[in-house]
């Protein structure tokens, strides 16, 4: 039940809420090397927005990845694969975590939960790169970290449901259509796709999505807006019917409302998805790779530092590991 | 409460008896005797009793000490001399409180209900209301007047129908009455008005209290040798005539 | 185990987790601590086990008096530790303990809260999926709630199917032991029906040894489904016609002898052979069982298998010196 969910009280913002959090933890990365950068440095930290194309380049590698995945997972897997992921990089810096390794431990844990079963062997042999072992310790180390960041939040309410409801409502409600309502079906799975590259699902209910998606498909299929229209009256009782309630007072502002609402996502999802050109990927790919350089520059410095302090404590940058207890207490 | 046996028409329990035919009554003993009567082809049972609850549920303890901690109707057997047993059904309110309801007697394998004290004073008086009734009413018929000599008995002449009719009517409503109770239980009613007039002297709450020394020896006296037909031949008789 | 929860002892071993008591040093209440086993080097082999994974997803979106509190949840990289509201006993230890005797207020109440809690499921699609006495836990202020989750899902999604081999036997429904793959809100009402009638007699009343077994034994008391009562049945993946032995069963009134028609009502609604006919939760609670006479106790005045012995201790010291009246009369 989305209304009483976590995913409703804990995560869906504004898209402000979204903007800022990513800039604090852009600048939270930074941060942590401030004492060590020199003048000039700066430049070579990724911008906020470069983070983000990262992650949106890596959601359309994985999209692919998720279609050509065997044995054929159904979508809502990949829907909770890219929540997981898009929340956790609210939390986490592209910088800090690779986002490639990432979105593959969200799709492995996304099947766990969705009680899709493939063992962690059958999962790494659909990955190209890497050696299978290596990528299969590093995606379980991955698991729990994610679980907990997180805060174990990890049921996900998909649109492909609501989508469902919707498009069988209107067959039902909706007698005198004059084409067949399935021929929207494949734009309006377009319109997942792309609304999976987007922040659409960090921001609006997925029935809202859902419907974002069928006003999408009629779109496609040059259909007027008054189909839509019509159908809300219907869905929220704004006509008089055969419950015999009469007009729900306010319903008819509420079926504006909702239609502005649905405008919006359409634009979060068509305005979201500016496919980056080749150049600036290889140049993003660049900028990446100087980082991570430096990054390892950075490390060397602080720990010369730690040296040259005396080495208390323990080295700088580690990980601080809560205790683990053996099993057999 | 529940009772399952009424289908519809509510029948005086009194008139009713009740007799396991799964058992032989010289198989009955105290141990088994609540076995005996707990079966819901008994309509003194109520199969919503805690007894029955006790027996649902597998409970395998005595039943004494379950009903015990259980609130509800329960059935315990009161009182055993074989062939005669006599089973209490009770409300229980709480662990130390209790109210009879009713009591059952298990005689040779029959199961009746002991009449209350009402009925029982009730049907007594019913029973000699009308020969007396009678009575007076043929003694009516010889009674003569005249200015002379007032007031006289005159004994010939009976009138031979109204007496033919009386004796139809005796028959009719003398049955009844007979089978009410049997023998036995006059005895045990004579036995128990007994004893409670023994427990509780009725002069005692009759006579003022000054008279305290002389009602204590009646009462003594009274307990020493009790007469079966002093109760009711007091309560009964004297109260009749006296509304009559 | 962590630094905020002090272990206080071990509470039992299941399958795939050990339990433990703890006490929770923030707010000092004490709590139980699932710690989910990585045992054997396969079961990790995977990553975090699956039932521990269901149980945090679904628990995390629910909270209800009637639904087991999952308050924390503490990861690391090789274990995972749920922390639970401590409840001190369940209902099969009630049922097994001969010194307790289940009034009918009592079965009242224990039914209602287990109807609530898994209403509650059932109105945000999560089927439970091994409801039995063992999962239904029952702390000392007598609240009663839905425990382990290792086998609940979420219902609903079209077309996906579902095993069967779900539920304990005991409790299973017919249509899961003819292998539906479909199935929904009815096999958490044919397992309620079972312990209903387990609280009742205080013995499994379909304690099958096999599936056929399960089934000859449903039938034995239920009689057979026909295709009228139910018309999809025929079509199960595994349906077999049984034969029962006695043509015609018993009454349910004559099994549930101290029980009154409405609770029979109940049971029957529960026990529907075909599923699409079987009540829902909603429809159980609005039954007359709810309405009349007795009606549930207090929470707290339900038996409890610890603190039971001491009280019934006193009653007897008490009663001893009672009942002296009533022999007066005879002796």
């Amino acid at each position: 039940m989305y209304s009483t969910s976590t995913q409703k009280k804990e995560w869906t913002f504004t898209a402000e809420q979204i903007d800022d959090q990513r800039q604090e933890v852009n600048q939270k990365f930074r941060e942590k090397y401030k004492d060590f950068v020199e003048e000039g440095e700066h430049e070579i930290f990724l911008t906020c927005q470069e983070e983000l194309s990262m992650q949106r380049i890596v959601e359309e590698a994985a999209l692919k990845f998720a279609d050509k995945f065997r044995p054929s997972i159904w979508p809502s897997v990949k829907w909770t694969a890219y929540a997981y992921f898009k929340r956790l990089f609210l939390k986490w810096s592209a910088c800090d975590n690779s986002p490639k390794l990432v979105i593959m431990a969200c799709f492995y844990l996304a099947m766990k939960i969705d009680e899709f079963f493939v063992t962690i062997d059958e999962f790494v042999g659909n990955l190209t790169t890497g050696n299978p072992s290596q990528n299969a310790e590093r995606i379980l180390a991955l698991e729990p970290e994610i679980m907990r960041e997180l805060d174990y939040n990890l049921t996900v309410h998909c649109p492909y449901r609501p989508f469902e409801g919707h498009l069988m409502e209107m067959k039902t409600r909706m007698l005198l259509l004059n084409f067949d309502l399935e021929s929207i079906r494949n734009d309006s799975q377009r319109f997942f796709q792309l609304a999976l590259q987007t922040d659409a699902l960090l921001m609006y209910p997925p029935s809202q999505i859902a419907l974002a998606a069928v006003k999408f498909g009629l779109k496609s299929q040059g259909k007027s807006n008054d189909v839509l229209r019509d159908f809300l009256n219907k869905l929220l009782g704004v006509e008089e019917d055969a419950w015999g309630g009469g007009v729900v007072p306010d319903a008819n502002t509420h079926v504006e409302k909702l239609l502005v609402k649905l405008e919006m996502i359409e634009n979060t999802v068509e305005g979201g998805t500016n496919k980056l050109s080749d150049d600036a990927v290889s140049n993003l790919q660049n900028r990446a790779g100087d980082l991570s350089n430096f990054l390892l520059i950075l490390d060397k410095r602080r720990n010369d530092k730690w040296q040259a302090e005396g080495g208390i404590g323990r080295p700088p940058g580690e990980k601080d590991e809560q205790p683990v207890d053996s099993d057999d207490e | 409460m529940m009772n399952r046996m009424t289908t519809g028409k509510v029948e005086n329990p009194l008139h009713l008896s009740f007799r396991n035919p799964h058992w032989p009554p010289n198989m009955i003993t105290p141990d088994n005797v609540l076995d005996y009567f707990c079966i819901q082809a008994n309509h003194f049972y109520d199969m919503g009793s805690c007894n029955q609850q006790i027996r649902m549920q597998n409970i395998n303890r005595p039943v004494e000490e379950c009903l015990r901690t259980m609130a509800g109707i329960q059935y315990i057997l009161w009182h055993a001399q074989p062939p005669l047993y006599i089973i209490c059904k009770q409300r229980r309110n709480n662990i130390n409180n209790v109210t009879p309801l009713a009591y059952y007697y298990v005689i040779n394998g029959n199961i009746h209900q002991a009449p209350d004290m009402y009925s029982v004073v009730q049907s007594r008086l019913l029973g000699s209301l009308e020969p007396l009734r009678n009575a007076f009413q043929e003694v009516t018929n010889y009674l003569r007047y005249n200015t002379a000599k007032g007031y006289y008995w005159e004994f010939k002449g009976r009138p031979q129908v109204k007496r033919e009719k009386k004796e139809t009517e005796d028959d009719e409503e003398e049955k009844p009455i007979e089978e009410r109770s049997t023998n036995f239980q006059k005895t045990r009613t004579f036995m128990l008005l007994d004893q409670l007039l023994a427990e509780l002297p009725a002069d005692e709450a009759i006579e003022p209290l000054e008279l305290k020394p002389a009602t204590a020896t009646t009462s003594v006296k009274e307990k020493k040798a009790p007469v079966f037909a002093e109760p009711t031949g007091r309560g009964s008789g004297k109260s009749a005539a006296n509304h009559e | 185990m962590n630094k905020r929860y002090e272990t206080i002892r071990h509470l039992g071993e299941g399958q795939f987790a050990n339990v433990y008591m703890a006490k929770d040093t923030e707010t000092g209440e004490t709590v139980a601590i699932k710690k989910i086993k990585l045992g054997s080097r396969d079961e990790a082999k995977d990553g975090i086990n699956r039932t521990a994974i269901r149980e945090i997803k679904l628990l995390k979106e629910i909270q209800h008096e009637n639904i087991i509190g999952l308050r924390d949840v503490i990861g690391h990289r090789t274990s995972i530790q749920l922390v639970f509201d401590f409840m001190e006993t369940d209902l099969e230890h009630v049922v097994q303990d001969q010194k307790i005797i289940l009034m009918p207020a009592h079965i009242k109440n224990i039914t209602m809260q287990t109807l609530l809690g898994l209403e509650f499921l059932h109105a945000h699609w999560i089927l439970h999926r091994d409801l039995k006495p063992n999962n239904l836990l029952m702390n000392t202020m007598g609240r009663v709630k839905l425990a382990d989750f290792g086998l609940a899902r979420f219902f609903g999604s079209p077309n996906r199917n579902y095993t069967h081999q779900v539920v304990t036997r005991w409790y299973r429904s017919p249509e899961l032991l003819y292998g539906a793959k479909s199935y929904g809100v009815g096999i958490d009402i044919w397992s309620v029906g079972c312990i209903l009638a387990e609280l009742l007699l205080r013995l499994p009343i379909f304690p099958g040894d096999s599936d056929i077994d399960q089934l000859v034994k449903i039938f034995n008391v239920l009689g057979c489904p026909t295709t009228e009562d139910w018309p999809t049945m025929t079509s199960l993946q595994s349906y077999i016609a049984v034969k029962t032995p006695n043509e015609e069963p018993p009454e349910l009134q004559f099994i549930f002898s101290a029980a009154g028609p409405e609770l029979i009502e109940l049971m029957k609604s529960m026990w529907t052979f075909d599923p699409a006919k079987r009540c829902t939760t909603t429809q159980a609670l609005q039954m007359d069982y709810f309405k009349v006479q007795p009606y549930c106790c207090l929470d707290e005045e339900l038996p409890h298998p610890n603190r039971q012995p001491a009280k019934r201790r006193k009653f007897e010291e008490k009663s001893e010196g009672g009942p002296g009246v009533r022999r007066l009369i005879f002796e």
